[in-house]
């Protein structure tokens, strides 16, 4: 009996120590949590910086107020270093609290560190186990110490108001689109492919170190930045910009499916028309050593937020969505001569050809001599409250 | 080093002479030879010499190939 | 005695054990987009292998595979190819203990020293090997549904990032690289004679559950690749260290549970776990056949000893036992899981040969 009783006994105290959790474990308040990292790299000293942007655990409303007013909710911590690997020690001589970057929301890269190359980062990230690749990136133009020492009014985490904001502009307008991860730029680099990511702009050059300031103005632009434009990548490096007219197209053509409005010209006249692309269909084909790629898009129209004019009748309806299919047609080509003659190959062709014909020799030469058409079908589905505008005249109808 | 005899040894001689005891000696014999291939190899690890066993076994194919 | 459908799921699970783990990152970087044909390919030479071995066994039914070279070839060098056997499975359990301790230091819990992952797998396995072979068995049986759930639950929820495009040009990759490189021939599939340990207990006959269960695998196996692919591209799955670890360390529920894959990590544990089982039992039954021994708990401590020490000592590094995989192991596992049960066959049919003669 007791031997049986001693034998339980030492089980029992060896199961303590190889509770493994002994090892690894952390408590909730000695981790930092990371809620956006920034990138920056100084050419002439050969270092690189890096940006944490760490939630501020005392800053929630449901905490009691701290003698002394109100507490940021986010504190920015710098690190400079040699490499990324590095900062990963030196944090520390900064930072008091275990960092935990499983949970951040947006990567910011200055535009320095884009036009040099990205790719540092993303091995960085890739090979950490605990680094998310599934985050959106954002390049930011200019410094990138002032963004990240930023308030934002509204949403209170600087990320989440970024992260918010693209989540709008993916829903509600062509100008971002959800393949802005950094798992889809290193897909899209690994592939030599090209990605477009948003560009963060300053708005104007004050700032305000408080957040309280912040808070309490009514002037939301006041320091604030705005999500405007793109930045072309190859080979993770930046080549390019491409403007906000030029995002529509772009995304457009990458078959982004959401919502746009904009102003188009129907006979003469100026109408702002939504509209959505429902299906794109793309061909590849070869003729006598020429790429042949032709693009459809069937695409819908919708006067909800129509002002100006609105069609009566069956023939003007025929009329504007032959007049708007025409004008994105033009655009998209316009766009296409541009992704060629700067070499961006931004509508993915040598990726078409790839996939498609992948035992054809010629497709690292594709995009200069391929013949691209475009057909766009736009059709009037839906209409807005208004079935005619109001018009100058008085009484009459 | 110390840490590897004081854990291995008593758990190696205790059962053995405990079986021994009891009469059962093919069960000590079995005990101890699988055990002392078991020590054998955390002595090297121990020693940061470990004997990898993949480069043992590569040494043996190539030898008939 | 245990059912042919119990027998049938720890099968399958042995199979797909660490395979998630191990073969995935390189079967991709060779077979790109179209690696989730080569399980089905190498699954059906495992039901080649698979029926070999029955071919043995039908002439000795009721043993497994530790008594059979006892009977074929005598006591003396019975024993001598019975304890090669023992050396086979030790060198395995080594293996999946080395790749359970890499995987969990490399992800999840890099600050743990790796014996404790041994230690702890090695208790709970002697313990329930101890028990015998019917609550491994039931045990496999009542965790299956808990393991096949919440993995390909997990996988749906993934398929957010899902993007066909990836699959493309399908078919394009000449069949023949796949014979270039045997070693996916070898892991897992010639690795399933550990399962014939079990045969013996196996109601009304083991081959049909055992051949349908490495078939079942092979399609599991391939599936997952396909859905790895799906989720992150030939490309980059081919340069990460744990592509299932990945593809779930990006599946979000909502916004707010993005970090599950600490729990998916434990399941894919369970698995290997079951391998471990398996191989356990395959190791305490060689040695109770070959020496039979009196006592039981004694030698599963010189057990624990000797596979920690063995896991410790398997290879320096990953890239080491890549190159080991790639260049050798194919010959290793060939020599043990068909050399020498052909040996085994061709010296049962000298026997009989021998014993109709004398009748």
């Amino acid at each position: 009996m007791t031997l049986r009783h001693a034998a339980s006994l030492l089980i029992l105290l060896a199961a303590v120590p190889l509770l493994s959790s002994c090892w690894d474990k952390t408590e909730m308040n000695q981790l930092a949590l990371v809620s956006m990292v920034g990138v920056d790299s100084d050419p002439d000293k050969g270092t690189i910086k890096v940006y944490y942007q760490i939630i501020n655990p005392l800053s929630g409303s449901s905490t009691i107020k701290a003698p002394g007013g109100e507490q940021a909710p986010v504190y920015t911590y710098e690190m400079e270093a040699k490499s990324f690997g590095e900062i990963r020690s030196q944090i520390y001589k900064k930072l008091p609290r275990k960092l935990f970057i499983a949970h951040y929301k947006v990567l910011l890269v200055s535009e320095q560190t884009a036009r040099q190359s990205i790719r540092d980062y993303a091995n960085f990230i890739e090979m950490q186990p605990n680094g998310r690749s599934s985050i959106p990136m954002l390049v930011v133009e200019g410094p990138l110490e002032p963004v990240m020492k930023t308030f934002t009014p509204l949403e209170k985490v600087p990320s989440d108001s970024i992260r918010a904001r693209l989540d709008q502009l993916i829903q509600n307008s062509l100008l971002s689109e959800r393949n802005i991860r950094i798992t889809d730029v290193i897909e899209r680099m690994q592939q030599s492919r090209s990605i477009v990511l948003p560009i963060l702009t300053r708005i104007d050059d004050a700032r305000s170190a408080k957040s309280g300031e912040v808070a309490s103005n009514i002037d939301a632009e006041q320091g604030s930045f705005i999500i405007s434009g793109g930045a072309v990548f190859q080979n993770y490096r930046m080549t390019g910009r491409l403007n906000d007219e030029q995002m529509i197209w772009y995304h457009l053509l990458a078959g982004d499916k959401g919502l746009h409005v904009r102003l188009f010209e129907v006979e003469g006249k100026p109408v702002s028309l939504e509209f959505h692309l429902d299906q794109i269909k793309r061909k590849a084909s070869w003729q006598s050593g020429r790429p042949v790629i032709r693009i459809f898009m069937d695409i819908e129209l919708s006067t909800a937020y129509t002002s100006e004019y609105i069609p009566k009748s069956r023939n003007e309806v025929d009329k504007m969505e032959q007049e708007v299919s025409q004008a994105i047609e033009r655009e998209c080509y316009k766009l296409y001569e541009l992704s060629r003659e700067r070499e961006w190959d931004l509508l993915g062709i040598k990726y078409l050809l790839r996939r498609k014909t992948p035992d054809h020799p010629n497709i690292e030469d594709a995009e200069k001599n391929a013949k691209v058409s475009i057909q766009v079908n736009a059709r009037l589905k839906k209409m807005g409250s208004l079935q005619k505008p109001y018009d100058e005249t008085g009484g009459g109808s | 080093m110390l840490l590897l005899h004081f854990v291995l040894v008593p758990l190696i001689v205790l059962p053995a002479a405990g079986l021994l005891r009891k009469g059962h000696y093919r069960d000590a014999v079995i005990f101890v030879s699988v055990s002392l291939p078991g020590y054998g190899l955390w002595y090297c690890i121990a020693n940061q010499r470990p004997f990898i066993i993949t480069l043992f076994l590569e040494k043996v194919i190539k030898m008939f190939i | 005695m245990i059912s042919r459908f119990q027998f049938y799921l720890l099968t399958i699970n042995f199979i797909i054990g660490t395979t998630p783990f191990v073969m995935l990152q390189g079967l991709i970087a060779i077979g790109k987009q179209d690696a989730w044909i080569w399980p089905l390919l190498t699954g059906g030479a495992g039901v080649l292998a698979g029926m070999f071995w029955l071919l043995l066994f039908r002439h000795y039914p009721g043993k497994n595979l530790a008594q059979i070279p006892l009977e074929a070839m005598g006591r003396f060098p019975g024993a001598i190819v019975s304890f090669l056997f023992f050396v086979y499975f030790c060198n395995l359990s080594g293996w999946i203990l080395r790749n359970l301790s890499d995987f969990l230091n490399g992800t999840i819990m890099p600050a743990t020293p790796a014996i404790v992952f041994h230690i702890m797998f090695l208790l709970v396995a002697c313990y329930t090997v101890a028990q015998g072979a019917e609550c491994v068995v039931r045990l496999n049986q009542i965790v299956t549904p808990l393991l096949f759930f919440p993995f390909w639950i997990v996988f749906l929820l993934a398929t957010v990032n899902w993007n066909w495009e990836r699959f493309e040009p399908v078919l394009h990759l000449n069949p023949v690289v796949l014979f270039q490189h045997p070693a996916f021939f070898g892991f897992p599939f010639l690795e399933t004679i550990s399962l014939t340990m079990l045969f013996p207990f196996v109601q009304q006959g083991p081959g049909r559950p055992f051949l349908l269960g490495i078939l079942t695998a092979a399609v599991s196996l391939s599936i997952l690749v396909f859905v790895i692919i799906g989720l992150l591209g030939a490309d980059r799955a081919s340069q990460l260290t744990y592509p299932v670890y990945t593809a779930i360390q990006e599946v979000a529920i909502g916004e707010a549970l993005v970090n599950i894959h600490s729990v998916i990590s434990v399941i894919l544990l369970v698995l290997i776990f079951i391998k471990f089982l398996v191989l356990v039992y395959g190791i305490s039954e060689t040695l109770q056949q070959v020496v039979r021994p009196r006592t039981r708990w004694p030698h599963f401590l010189s057990l624990m000893i000797l596979l920690t020490a063995i896991a410790h000592s398997m290879y320096e590094n990953p890239i080491q036992n890549a190159q080991w995989s790639e260049e050798y192991s194919i010959y290793y596992n060939t020599f043990f899981t068909i050399v020498i049960p052909a040996l085994l066959l061709v010296a049962t049919w000298i026997k009989r040969a021998y014993q109709k003669r004398q009748n």
